[in-house]
This record gives structure tokens, C-alpha cells and sequence, in this order.
């Protein structure tokens, strides 16, 4: 069903892939590791977190995680997900284009300074 | 509950996502619900809740709409119009106006609640303050809302009045007051500050024109001195027009005005002149290469062709020949005035008496010298100039921290200067004569040693403890002072991860009217054999800049009571 576009990528799905970078989380592990990593000023609400969620899974940049014997208790249904190496490639390619704004925007602003 | 108007709030999304995920954002809700108590993280919990559901909703039915029609979306509606739901179970109608009403009166009441909340707190931005504002602050509210003639102004010339009256009031919370409304990104600098009125007494326009709606471009002079400065300002076609760049050159006294229109040729040798400068000065010989070819191409794309203004011209070049070698040390600049050529390069003697006329009325960039509480020196000056200029301000500053238990350097808003300058900053920390820096010069091939004066005579402060500030701004020779200094273990670096600009520049002659700051050099610390250009120099204790003072205070005072603990 690819039907989801992340070109250009969505700053949420940036973030998520972010918060994955660290470690395997499931949804609201994420939610919470996206308001951490940006100062509590980005909290992704379940519909545009799950939305995220499944487009990335759809375009295999994060994967779901089967629990490890294969059953699924209704203790623990939570599912876990897991950046995929091209997801973590796509985060990569990502931070760079942001680094690079960063540079134009600096190299825009006049800094005045006569190292003479 | 509330889980379960929010679990009916969630049969809004449509049945495809809310199968696959239903569950799921219910569980986040309960995780978030146990987690988030009291009023306002349960507001703000609601609030988001809201919000996502308004983005959401309708995002995921386009996306349902827009997804390859399988057996689920040709489903039994045939022919009879009707909403296009696209979901194997029908929304029950009830569940939809029960949905529609519930976000009604929950977006209802969380407004009363947050206006009722914030204003109890005093937290967020209320109406009557912001008119209170307005009205307190004159110069401004007469700018901003022009009458009379007024109304014919363009948006660069609107800023440009207000900046005027702003500047001129005196008032700093004008000043504040014109920098929040059309300099948010701080363009303007020291020409918003309270200070530099103080040191010029304000500003009087002797001509003002505008080429352009968006910009204007004016002469003004001092009102304590016959000095004249010639700028620009440049504002954002936005619906409040905020100041994109600003820019004033001093003049010299005697100096002629002669705008000149460009024409191809002129370009042409302005071209030329800057790409034999940059091939023949240029630190990295390949690199002047890449941007020669840079600039070649641009004009054979004739993408200078339609610029005729020499500022706006000269802008152009710097940001063509800085897209390839990202050297911010690097500009073409331009002048409306005919500069003399001098017999050595250098400045000539008239622009050296000026500007140690402007250091003296500067005090040398010192701009805070005074001893915090707990008996900790703190210094913040925004350049390093000139050693022969500076020396005796240096000597009596350093001097009134002589009996400081420890010294906070603040390099935040400092743009580097004279290498020497930082040589002999640094000679004030240090008991015996330390290797700090080398600079290698291109053009000659040659490598100059820089190392501290130590010991000064009667200097105190060689053993204390030292923190040097900075911020994303600290620029070329404060990035030196802090990377020297980082490097020997000699102070403790406190903010932010420096510009990244480390080359060092001297000004080359094109014409008589445009030359180019041409980055020469670049610094080799002893220690590490390297420099911070484009990197910058990163901090020992990392925060944001504006916390840095504070935070080093807490650092010196500890250090301070450790040291002597016979004190409380």
C-alpha cells in the first residue's frame, strides 16, 4: 500500500527516526523520547504518531519487532519498533541537508569581525 | 471517562488506521493519562489530544481516498450518493454528531480555561499588556502606525523612521520595543543599543533614497561627533517588514560621495580584480581556484547582469565566492567614495588616526568591567583591537581585576580582532611566557609564532581560575582567545560551540571604490596542529548561551570557596 509520501521528510518522522537512533521503543516510549530530545516542545499526539509510524514501517525505514517467542500475551501487546539500516541512512541524509541550511544561514547572516 | 470519549472521539479516524492502530493510540492515551495529572498537564494533555485528532482526521481520510480502491472501499455504497467513508463499518451517525459536539464544547471550554489560567498565572502574552506596551513606548507607536505623510511610506523606509525614533529616544525599552517587532533576528547590532547612543548621542539623516520598496539607502552623522556614516537597510516582504540586512560604513571626513551606476565593464573588472586577489592571497590556493570558477560562471550565466547598485553588487560576489569555500571571513565590499590608493597597502594614515579616534570613544570595546559577588572579575568587550591603539585601556582594565579571586572572560557578542591583541589578553593568565598560536601566511610561506608577554608586572591573576563565555557568535579572534586557552588547560570554556571562522584577512584594493577582505592566513595551535574553520571551538561546559554567565558564576564561586576554605 505505498500510498504515504516522506519526500520531503515530515519533521515528526524525522523525530522518530531520532528517537530510535537510541534505542527500540515502542509508541509512547517514542512519544516521550521525541518531547525529550526537542525540550519538551514537540509531543506528537497518537494520530499523527501512529500516521508516522506506519508510513515508515510502509517504506521500511523502521520495522516492527515480533516479540521474541513468537506469542503475544495481552500483558505485553505493545509493539516495539526498530530503525532499519535505511532509516538510519535516510536520518543521516537528513541531519546533513539541516546542517547544510544551518551553514547557508550562518554564511547569510553578516557576521562582522576582522580577524586581521 | 474521559478514555472513553476519547475512544469515541477515535472512531472518527477512519476504520482502516483505527484497526491497525486504534489500540494502540488508546494505550498512549491511558500511558499519557497515568503519567500527565493535574489541571494543566491534563489541559495540556486534551489540548494536544484535539489538535491531533482536527490534523489528523482529515489527513488520514485524504490518505484513505487517495489509497488503490481494494474490496474494502468498493463496498456495498453502489450508486446512492452519499459520504464517501471509505470503512468497512459505517460511522453511526449518532457517534458523529456525539463527536462533533463533545470537540465543540471541549475546544470551548479549554479555551476559557487556558485565557483564565494564563492570565491567574500571569504566564502568556495577554491583550491589555501588549496595548500597555504600545502605549508606553512612544517613538515606536507613532512609527508603527504612521500618519499623515507617513502613509506613503515604503515598508524599508517605515523601518528605517522607526529605528530612527526608536534609536534617537534613548528610551531602551524603545529600543527593545523596535528590535521584538522588526528585528527579531537581531541584524542591527550595536546601532539598537542603548550604549552606542550614549557614546554617539543619536543620528541625524543627511539624505535618504529608496531604489527599491525594500530597501533604503541613507547617510547619517553623528550628533556628538562630524562623523558620517553611509548605509543600508534592506526589510523582508513580510506583512510586518523586518529588517533582512543593515549595514553602515563611517566616512571619512573629507571623502566625496560619488554613487556609481554599474555597467558590464565595470563588472567585468571587479570580477577580475577579486578572482587575481583571491588566486594570488587566498589561504587554500585550490580553493580560490573553485570560486574563481564560480564567479566566472555566474557571469557568464549573466546572473550579475541586471545588478547596477555597487552594494547590492559587491553583496552578490561575497555570497557566490562564499557558496564554494563557506568562508564567512571572505567579502567583497564596496564603497561610494573614491578611496585613495596608499603607498603601502596598508590603511592609510587618515583611516588610522580614525580609528583610534573610534577606540578611544569606545573604550577600546570594553563594554562591562566590574567584580561580581563572591570577588570574581568579569570582563565583556566585543573585539580584540588593535594592540598599538589598545594597550593602555588593556593595562588599566586588567588593572581593576587585580584583586579578583578568579576572571570571567565574556566573548559572547565578540567578533575577533587583532591577533596580538589576544597574545597579549592571554599573557594576563600565565606566570611565564607560553607558546599560544602560529599563523601561517599563504602568500609569503611563512609561519609567525605567537606567544604570551608573561610575566606582566604586577599582574595577579596568572594563577586564577578563568572562564571564557561563548556563544554561536564568538567569531575568528575570540575563537583563538578560547581555543588557545582551552588547549593550555587554562580556562574553562562556558556556552556554545563557537561561529567556526579561524582565517585571518586583510583588506586588497580592487578600484577605487571596491576592494575585498581576503582571508590570508590560517592559525596552527601548537598543540593540536589545527584550526576551528568551519567547525568552531567547542566548550568545556555546554549550554545556552544565555545561561552561560550564570552558569559560570556557579562554577567561579565554587571554585573560589574551595580554594579557601578558611572563608565561609
Amino acid at each position: 500500500m505505498p500510498k504515504r509520501k516522506l519526500d520531503p521528510l515530515p519533521p515528526a518522522a524525522f523525530q522518530i527516526l531520532l528517537a530510535l537512533a537510541g534505542a527500540d521503543l515502542h509508541g509512547y516510549g517514542i512519544m516521550r523520547q521525541v518531547a525529550d530530545q526537542t525540550g519538551g516542545r514537540v509531543r506528537l499526539g497518537p494520530g499523527t504518531l501512529y500516521s508516522s509510524i506506519q508510513s515508515l514501517v510502509e517504506e521500511k525505514l523502521i520495522e516492527e519487532i515480533k516479540p521474541a517467542d513468537g506469542k503475544e500475551t495481552d500483558q505485553d501487546r505493545r509493539r516495539v519498533y526498530r530503525l532499519s539500516s535505511a532509516g538510519r541512512k535516510l536520518a543521516r541524509n537528513e541531519a546533513a541537508r539541516l546542517a547544510d541550511v544551518l551553514r547557508v544561514a550562518r554564511a547569510k547572516n553578516i557576521l562582522r569581525g576582522d580577524y586581521v | 471517562m474521559s478514555e472513553r470519549v476519547y475512544a469515541c472521539l477515535l472512531r472518527l479516524l477512519p476504520a482502516g488506521f483505527r484497526d491497525a492502530y486504534g489500540a494502540d493510540a488508546l494505550e498512549l492515551f491511558r500511558d499519557r493519562s497515568r503519567d500527565e495529572r493535574g489541571l494543566f498537564r491534563r489541559l495540556r494533555l486534551w489540548n494536544d489530544l484535539l489538535f491531533d485528532l482536527a490534523i489528523s482526521i482529515p489527513r488520514e481520510y485524504r490518505l484513505a481516498r487517495s489509497t488503490p480502491s481494494g474490496p474494502r472501499a468498493s463496498s456495498d455504497f453502489g450508486t446512492i450518493p452519499s459520504f464517501d467513508v471509505l470503512a468497512a463499518d459505517r460511522i453511526h451517525p449518532t457517534s458523529l454528531l456525539l463527536g462533533s459536539m463533545l470537540t465543540t464544547l471541549a475546544l470551548g471550554a479549554l479555551t476559557i480555561l487556558s485565557s483564565h489560567v494564563s492570565t491567574r498565572l500571569g504566564e502568556g502574552p495577554s491583550v491589555s499588556s501588549k496595548h500597555s506596551v504600545n502605549a508606553r513606548y512612544d517613538p515606536l507607536g507613532a512609527v508603527a502606525s504612521p500618519q499623515g505623510s507617513g502613509t506613503s511610506d515604503t515598508p524599508a523606509e517605515k523601518v528605517f523612521k522607526a529605528w530612527l525614533l526608536a534609536f534617537n529616544s534613548a528610551d531602551p525599552s524603545a529600543m527593545t520595543a523596535f528590535t521584538k517587532l522588526y528585528d527579531p533576528t537581531g541584524k542591527m547590532g550595536m546601532f539598537i543599543s542603548p550604549r552606542f547612543r550614549i557614546s554617539t548621542g543619536g543620528f541625524e539623516v543627511l539624505s535618504m533614497t529608496s531604489p527599491q520598496p525594500m530597501s533604503v539607502h541613507f547617510c547619517i552623522k553623528e550628533v556628538n561627533s562630524s562623523t558620517r556614516g553611509l548605509g543600508s537597510i534592506r526589510v523582508n516582504p513580510t506583512a510586518t517588514p523586518t529588517v533582512a540586512a543593515f549595514n553602515v560604513d563611517e566616512v571619512p571626513p573629507d571623502a566625496v560621495i560619488t554613487e556609481i551606476k554599474l555597467d558590464a565593464t565595470e563588472r567585468h573588472r571587479v570580477i577580475k580584480g577579486t578572482i587575481e586577489t583571491l588566486n594570488e592571497y587566498y589561504v587554500w590556493p585550490a580553493v580560490a581556484q573553485q570560486m574563481a570558477a564560480t564567479l566566472l560562471a555566474h557571469e557568464r550565466n549573466g546572473d550579475d547582469k541586471a545588478e547596477t547598485d555597487g552594494g547590492f553588487f559587491a553583496a552578490m560576489l561575497t555570497a557566490q565566492a562564499r557558496s564554494v569555500s563557506h568562508d564567512e571571513h571572505l567579502r567583497v565590499m564596496y564603497k561610494p567614495f573614491k578611496t585613495p590608493e596608499s603607498a603601502s597597502g596598508g590603511p592609510t594614515p587618515e583611516e588610522v588616526a580614525h580609528y583610534r579616534e573610534a577606540m578611544v570613544r569606545n573604550n577600546c570595546t570594553f563594554e562591562e568591567v566590574h567584580i561580581l559577588p563572591h570577588n570574581i572579575g568579569y570582563l565583556k568587550f566585543s573585539a580584540f583591537p588593535d594592540v598599538d591603539v589598545c594597550r593602555s585601556t588593556v593595562t588599566k582594565v586588567m588593572k581593576s581585576l587585580r584583586h579578583a579571586d578568579a576572571v570571567i572572560f565574556d566573548l559572547r557578542d565578540n567578533h575577533g580582532g587583532d591577533p596580538h591583541m589576544v597574545a597579549l589578553m592571554c599573557s594576563y593568565l600565565f606566570d611565564h611566557r607560553t607558546h599560544l598560536n602560529d599563523i601561517y601566511d599563504r602568500h609569503e610561506n611563512s609561519t609567525q609564532e605567537f606567544w604570551t608577554s608573561s610575566p606582566i608586572p604586577g599582574n595577579t591573576l596568572a594563577n586564577k581560575p578563568a572562564y571564557v563565555l561563548t556563544s554561536a557568535d564568538t567569531f575568528s579572534g575570540a575563537e583563538e582567545f578560547s581555543n588557545d586557552l582551552k588547549n593550555l588547560n587554562r580556562a574553562t570554556l562556558v556556552g556554545e560551540t563557537t561561529a567556526g571562522g579561524a582565517h585571518l584577512v586583510q583588506e586588497r584594493r580592487i578600484d577605487e571604490h571596491f576592494s575585498i577582505q581576503v582571508p590570508f592566513g590560517r592559525p596552527i595551535n601548537p598543540i593540536t596542529k589545527t584550526d576551528w574553520e568551519g567547525t568552531g571551538v567547542a566548550p568545556d561546559v555546554t549550554v545556552k548561551s544565555d545561561a552561560a554567565l550564570e552558569t559560570a558564576e556557579r562554577l567561579a564561586a565554587t571554585r573560589v570557596k574551595g580554594l579557601k576554605p578558611e572563608s565561609q
